[in-house]
């Protein structure tokens, strides 16, 4: 797939929390419409790389841009104002959805539309039940989170993260808890909604099948060097790295599937 | 007018980009420009859109509602038909909400359940507080000392302070009516006997209330929701030996204290008014104490050790009744110190009618 601009990029970031630095001087990129994963051993520190890139954490050192903006910076902070400016520009989904419990799901994806858009309400309604129309769930709009399966809460959790149109998705851990089928759901809806809105997507997964489905690249994480170990397409990854971690992690999944 | 919005006869046309900066300004215009109630049906042509976004594609699709629209290139088209058809196909699910009766059975039946789930747990603490008195030995010792501390020692500075600032208040209110009749000294009296017999043990066990209690109900609340009280049932350890007798020994030791420490600091707080009005501290603390008999002073101390009960077992018994959910543990503190407070308040009144009958 061919990427013309890059819609992150990273450039010598260190990261870590209290002190401590976990992954130092990493550089990459993320281009319109790519689908890159995260990957690495446990305790690597693949979901503390998102909480700095989603803004929970300030960086190290080093620097993370939006575009052409720049969203962090550890030599220079920047205002707040833009910082919430590019937070707007981006969606997020944990890996528990995080919805809001005392909000039904429309009014999940209304929030952020009521918030950052000055749309009338009927257009703000009609705007979010699009939403959650492009994960299956308009049905559904009227139901609290306490009251939908687990599958049902991640998908309401994407449609809240695609309300306003975001250039790029962070999304942890998107298969976690799954079944295999609303797993490949899942998958597809993410597929979906980037064909629709040609939009990125950055994911920590640890799920071969998910990985090999939808990413378009893969950047593995090395928990000993603290830095990039390997990268490239998931099966350029499996075939011919030659990092013995990298291999056995593809290739534990190929022993499994061979049972 | 604004970029983006032209008006031609009974037709607007939309140009330019529709996205959720432009939208709120040119649909105003749109409705303002044409009233939907009029008889005839205006076009709404968006042939020159060059882009639009999520906020553009819901403005089209709500006009499309009022207008006729035309002039959707291909992929609009396709999009606003699929909205479309499926917000009139799709059966908008509601969820099961119960109807009158439902609800009054269902009310009747967790009334019972709830006062089921009271007998159980009170019955079950009676039988484990009671076997850990027996064999004292077999009690978490460090537990029992940590609650201790957090319930008794960590309180005292708050209830030094109420209780004194009470007994300041108390008496000198009192001091304006009893002056009238030149008995300005029997402030003494009334503070000793109202504070040491009634007012010290209370505020003691409603500041427990709002500390420990609360805290019990967060705490188990929590493991409630992490699961950690499954894991101790499937691990063979009853949780409420485990959790809630500790608790409850704890605080049914710790409240006589804080009840002692509050009549010092309320008597104390008594004096400075005594003082002031130009008595000795030797005569204000022999008048406090004159009324107060061994009865009023050891009766206090009873109720303070069953206060610390009633406390500690209400904040146990709503952290296990948290439910699922961000607010669960929240609503499962507040009740706790709700409940604690009443229960407090109601054994009180239990208290003073049973020691009038005793003549205590």
């Amino acid at each position: 797939m061919e990427h013309s601009s890059s819609v992150l990029r990273v450039e010598n970031l260190s990261v870590g929390y209290d002190g401590k630095v976990i992954l130092r001087n990493l550089n990459f990129s993320v281009g319109t419409g790519e689908i890159v994963v995260l990957l690495g051993s446990s305790g690597c520190g693949k979901s503390t790389l998102l909480r700095h890139l989603i803004g929970l954490l300030p960086p190290l050192s080093g620097r993370i841009l939006f575009g052409d903006r720049v969203f962090a910076d550890a030599q220079n902070p920047g205002s707040e104002e833009e910082r919430d400016n590019v937070l707007r520009r981006i969606g997020v989904m944990f890996q528990s959805g995080a919805l809001f419990g005392a909000m039904t799901l429309l009014e999940n994806v209304l929030l952020p539309i009521r918030e950052f858009t000055d749309l009338p309400h009927d257009l703000a309604v009609i705007c979010a039940e699009m939403k959650l129309d492009s994960v299956g769930l308009l049905e559904y709009a009227h139901y609290f989170p306490s009251e939908i399966s687990g599958g049902m809460q991640k998908r309401a959790a994407i449609a809240r993260a695609i309300a306003l149109d975001p250039k790029i998705l962070f999304l942890d851990e998107p298969s976690a808890g799954l079944d295999p089928v609303t797993s490949d759901a899942l998958d597809r809806l993410i597929l979906s909604i980037r064909g629709k809105y040609g939009t990125s997507v950055v994911m920590v997964s640890h799920e071969l099948a998910s990985i090999f489905s939808i990413a378009d690249r893969a950047i593995f994480l090395d928990k000993k060097t603290g830095g990039i170990l390997d990268e490239g397409s998931p099966e350029s990854l499996r075939d011919r790295s030659v990092h013995p971690e990298v291999a056995a992690f593809f290739n534990r999944g190929n022993s499994q599937k061979g049972r | 007018m604004a970029d983006g919005f032209r008006v031609d006869g009974n037709r607007v046309i939309l140009s330019g980009s529709l996205d959720a900066d432009t939208v709120p300004g040119i649909y105003s215009q749109v409705i303002k420009a044409f009233p939907a109630d009029t008889q005839i049906v205006h076009e709404v042509d968006v042939s020159s859109v060059d882009f639009y976004d999520s906020a553009g594609l819901a403005m089209v699709s709500g006009l499309s509602d009022k207008y006729r629209v035309v002039g959707a290139g291909p992929e609009m088209t396709k999009e606003l038909d699929s909205f479309a058809g499926k917000k009139k196909s799709a059966v908008l699910q509601v969820p099961p909400r119960p109807g009158f009766f439902e609800s009054v059975g269902r009310m009747t039946a967790s009334g019972a359940a709830g006062i089921r789930g009271i007998l159980n747990f009170t019955g079950e603490s009676v039988f484990h507080c009671t076997d850990a008195l027996l064999h004292f030995g077999s009690l978490s010792r460090r537990e029992f000392m940590r609650v201790f501390e957090a319930s008794a020692a960590d309180a005292v500075p708050v209830v030094a302070l109420i209780s004194f600032l009470l007994g300041l208040i108390l008496a000198f209110q009192s001091a304006i009516p009893l002056g009238m009749f030149g008995a300005e000294i029997y402030v003494a009296n009334l503070i000793g006997i109202s504070i040491i017999r009634e007012l010290g043990t209370l505020v003691a066990a409603i500041v427990m209330a709002g500390r420990t209690s609360s805290s019990f109900a967060a705490e188990i609340g929590t493991m409630m929701v992490n699961e950690e009280i499954s894991a101790l049932k499937t691990m063979g350890i009853n949780p409420v030996r485990y959790l809630v007798v500790p608790r409850i020994l704890a605080s049914a030791a710790a409240l006589p204290m804080l009840s002692v420490f509050a009549d010092l600091c309320g008597v104390a707080g008594g004096s400075f008014v005594v003082i002031s009005l130009g008595y000795s501290f030797r005569s204000y603390c022999m008048h406090a104490v004159s009324f107060v008999g061994a009865s009023d002073f050891l009766g206090s101390l009873f109720k303070a050790a069953v206060f610390g009960v009633i406390v500690a077992a209400v904040g146990c018994f709503r952290g296990f009744q948290t439910g699922f959910g961000a607010d669960a543990v929240g609503r499962s503190v507040t009740s706790a110190v709700v409940s604690a407070i009443v229960a407090v308040a109601f054994a009180d009144g239990i208290f003073a009618v049973v020691f009038f009958c005793l003549g205590i």
